[in-house]
């Protein structure tokens, strides 16, 4: 890890959608430790799938997940080469497992319940705050 | 939320101009991010007492947790991270 020199100690700050095949979901890039402020990252720490190496079962879990999310989250912004998101690639050796964690995210976000857009992102932006975390 | 909006709660929540009834939202979504054992039956009675039923309660809950893992997953897997 890198950490920023001591001028620009102050947490570094950058919001932004991170993309999904069919959706684009807020998130906070809360730039704690990386020199590289603003830049966007996608590699994690272990193997992944990219989706154009996915089997049946992983594209299925992602097709599915993906059902769940509302339209107007479905802009994509930045789609990387697979056409998948990091977050989200971090997950694709347990196909199973991403599909619930990410349809759960989309369920929750459905306009049918009583929280609004904004109340989602006010939510999502204090939790990354009080994590310090890069999402 | 616009970019002045997200600043204002990066820097400090609590003088962000937002309504009571989302202040008293943030703050449970803080005190259950920063150690859930202390979050008690009056949090959950302000949020009904601020506008929110059972199933908007439920819905903060879970997205606020859902973004908990999610953070923890990043952080620990370099997600975002060098």
């Amino acid at each position: 890890m890198r950490f920023l020199p001591s001028a620009d100690k102050a947490w570094v700050v950058q919001t932004y959608y991170l993309e999904m095949p069919d959706a684009v979901v807020f998130f906070r890039n809360r730039n704690c430790e990386s020199a590289e402020v603003g830049a966007k990252k996608t590699m994690t720490w272990i193997r992944t799938v990219p989706l154009t190496e996915a089997d049946e079962k992983l594209r299925k879990a992602i097709e599915g997940e993906q059902s769940f999310y509302p339209k107007e989250y479905a802009t994509p912004v930045h789609p990387d080469a697979s056409g998948a998101s990091s977050i989200v690639g971090s997950h694709t050796l347990i196909p199973e497992a991403l599909y619930h964690a990410f349809s759960t995210f989309g369920a929750l976000m459905s306009p049918d319940l009583p929280l609004s857009r904004r109340q989602h992102e006010m939510i999502a932006t204090m939790v990354s705050v009080t994590n310090r975390c890069v999402y | 939320m616009d970019k002045t909006l997200v600043e204002a709660l990066e820097k400090d929540y609590t003088t962000a101009p937002i309504t009571p009834q989302e202040r008293v939202m943030v703050d449970y979504v803080v005190k259950l991010t920063k150690d859930a054992t202390k979050v008690w039956k009056n949090d959950i009675e302000g949020l009904r007492a601020a506008g929110f039923d059972d199933r908007g309660i439920l819905q903060i809950t879970l997205i606020a947790s859902w973004f908990n893992y999610i953070n923890r997953v990043a952080d620990a897997l370099g997600v975002g991270r060098e």
